[in-house]
């Protein structure tokens, strides 16, 4: 196990690495010179020069990625472009309310999820199945920007019970405005719930059809027994992954919610250092959420192998 | 978005088995299926709104009634104007009918894109094999521990500084960019299929029996691994399509797509955000044509995977 998780670790620091070359890569080396960018193209070529020392432009790009990441790691990401404060300080800022929305809705949907996934997947084909699961294949057939819009008319537009915008009042944070997440987490949770419903009601069925629930079964254990010693346990394991793989997608479908709700999250940080070409801040930005989905896809992988001893060995 | 190695090995022992059926034996085999049968229909009306919606549509898409001072504005939907009119006074269905056309070509061109850019990394990569598979698939890697929305905001801001490179690119460099930009969000999760179906063909007689032939790499890889590839194909390019609708028409929704005053559903649904109380039909008309789009082809991948024989998918 242990030799497990230092080849897991090492491979998620490579990938980390990747990531944050890929990042570099695309925003500061693909879009040709920053300087001309920033002063436009009739720039003086006295000017173009100081702004390039300024911006240390003038270095090597691999010293330039270096002295990026190494700054990252201590927690610097430089300036913002269009703020003139330090990154980091804007990103913590914006960080904690999209872990609460993130947090909100994964405590939402994955364990009614499940349940019904379970539920579903022990009757599969019966008319309840067929009705959850075609609802489970709207939910993960509509946008986030549809789901939104639509629980917005319902919830704020006619019946007026919520806010249709979720920003923050100055000095205030999500929990003291517990009315604000409603509608975001709602958002986040229709989705969620689909996929891993849809999920677990897969492994479900096809565990049930297998031959060692068909001899449980078949041994005269009761029902409640093989469910729980034999079905459940088989059916999480892929189960796992894939509510793993979304915690990460989470933070990604977060740029979608937070944009319809105006919510000052890192999603609609993330839309505005791009509208406004703030590279610094989109950097930082796009290091948190990429890593947090590769951290997320760890934790499953280690999640995976505690509960399969096969995976352990190899 | 990502996949357990069991289940592709899975994915990949299974396409072994249904080898060489073209992708309208599949269509056939889809509308046995209860998915399938009501997929299908869906899209077809769809497809057929996306060929013939600019001539079906009652006015021109971008046409302002602005007649009698501001009166046909923000109607609700009437005899005149079926599902109302927005706040410039356009016809909400005439737009909503323009749209299609862009949204499904877009989205489709950037699904085969992806399939086609994926296919030659995956199978080259993977039947060339040692480091050079190594240090591709590591970029992969690299590319897929992005959720898919942030890298296409990260491939096309960056695509977006660019002028046209050639002037009578122009008109079209923005739909190219989304296009460009969704084929390569895709690339690596198809690759990583491909890579696995060709690792498993390889070791395969027929294959050794094509090396001893002496026939090159790129005909052993596209001429004798790939037809055998098919079922796999088949159901990744419907599983890339619904999702390249989510995505083209998210990038539209975030003001990064297709610009203004073009009839893209996207577009659409963010501008109708203000007006979400007056007229919600401005909101309710672009989002049930992408929800009907979307189920409509989850539906058909669905109907197509099980007459394939192929596992659910696991995972967005």
């Amino acid at each position: 196990m242990l030799r497990f998780l230092t080849v897991r670790m090492s491979l998620i620091a490579l990938t980390l690495v990747t990531v944050s070359l890929v990042i570099f890569i695309i925003t500061e080396i693909l879009p040709g010179d920053a300087a001309t960018r920033r002063l436009g193209q009739f720039a003086t070529e006295q000017s173009l020069e100081n702004l390039r020392a300024e911006l240390g432009l003038d270095r090597p790009a691999a010293e330039r990625y270096l002295r990026w990441i190494g700054g990252a790691l201590q927690g610097d990401f430089g300036r913002s472009l269009v703020q003139k404060r330090p990154v980091a300080d804007i990103v913590l800022h914006r960080l904690w309310p999209s872990v609460h929305l993130a947090v909100f809705a994964f405590l939402v949907a994955v364990p009614s999820a499940v349940l019904v996934g379970i539920w579903a997947g022990v009757r599969a084909d019966s008319r309840g199945d067929r009705v959850v699961s075609a609802i489970a294949m709207v939910g993960i057939s509509l946008p986030e920007f549809v789901t939104g819009l639509l629980l917005m008319l319902l919830f704020s537009s006619t019946l007026d019970l919520l806010p249709s915008t979720s920003s923050i009042p100055r000095g205030g944070t999500p929990l003291t405005n517990p009315q604000i997440l409603v509608l975001p987490t709602l958002t986040l949770t229709a989705l969620l719930f689909a996929y891993v419903m849809r999920m677990t009601r897969a492994s479900v069925t096809e565990v049930m059809g297998s031959h060692y629930v068909r001899t449980a079964i078949l041994k005269g254990l009761p029902m409640r027994r093989v469910l729980y010693r034999h079905v459940v346990p088989n059916a999480m394991l892929p189960t796992i992954s894939v509510v793993a793989a979304n915690a990460g997608w989470l933070l990604g479908g977060l740029i979608i919610v937070e944009n319809v709700f105006a919510y000052p999250g890192l999603g609609q940080l993330l839309l505005s250092s791009i509208l406004t070409r703030d590279t610094p801040l989109l950097q930082a930005v796009t290091l948190i959420v990429a890593g947090t989905y590769a951290v997320g896809n760890l934790l499953a992988d280690i999640g995976y192998a505690l509960l399969d001893p096969r995976i352990r060995l190899t | 978005m990502t996949d357990s190695g069991v289940g592709l090995r899975r994915r990949a022992g299974v396409a072994l088995s249904a080898s060489g059926r073209g992708l309208r034996s599949f269509l056939r085999l889809a509308l046995g299926t209860t998915a399938g049968r009501i997929g299908l229909p869906i899209v077809a009306i769809h497809l057929f709104i996306a060929l013939f919606g600019p001539s079906l549509a009652p006015y021109p898409a971008n046409e302002f009634h602005l007649q009698n001072a501001g009166e046909h504005q923000l109607i609700g939907p009437s005899a005149l104007y079926w599902l109302g009119t927005d706040q410039y006074g356009r016809d909400v269905f005439s737009r909503v009918l323009t749209g299609a056309g862009s949204l499904i070509s877009i989205a489709l061109a950037g699904a085969v894109l992806g399939i086609l850019l994926g296919t030659v990394v995956g199978m080259g990569s993977g039947y060339r094999g040692g480091r050079v598979d190594e240090a591709v698939m590591r970029v992969m890697d690299g590319l897929m521990a992005f959720p898919s929305l942030l890298l296409a905001l990260l491939v096309l801001s960056t695509l977006g500084e660019r002028p046209a490179p050639w002037p009578w690119l122009g008109p079209y460099w923005e739909p190219v960019l989304i296009v460009v930009t969704v084929g390569v969000v895709f690339m690596p999760s198809v690759a990583r299929v491909m890579r696995s179906v060709t690792l498993k063909e390889k070791t395969l007689e027929f294959v050794m029996n094509a090396r001893l032939r002496g026939e090159s790499g790129a005909y052993i890889v596209f001429c004798e691994i790939l037809p055998n590839a098919m079922t796999v194909l088949a159901v990744e390019l419907s599983v890339r399509l619904s999702y390249s609708i989510l995505i083209v028409s998210s990038l539209g929704f975030l003001g990064l797509g297709v610009q203004p005053p073009s009839p893209d559903w996207g577009l659409m649904i963010s501008e109708s955000r203000q007006f979400i109380g007056a007229a919600p039909w401005m909101t309710l008309a672009p989002a049930g044509a992408v929800a009907s789009l979307v189920v409509g082809v989850n539906l058909l991948t669905d109907g197509i995977r099980q007459a394939s024989g192929l596992p659910r998918e696991s995972g967005r």
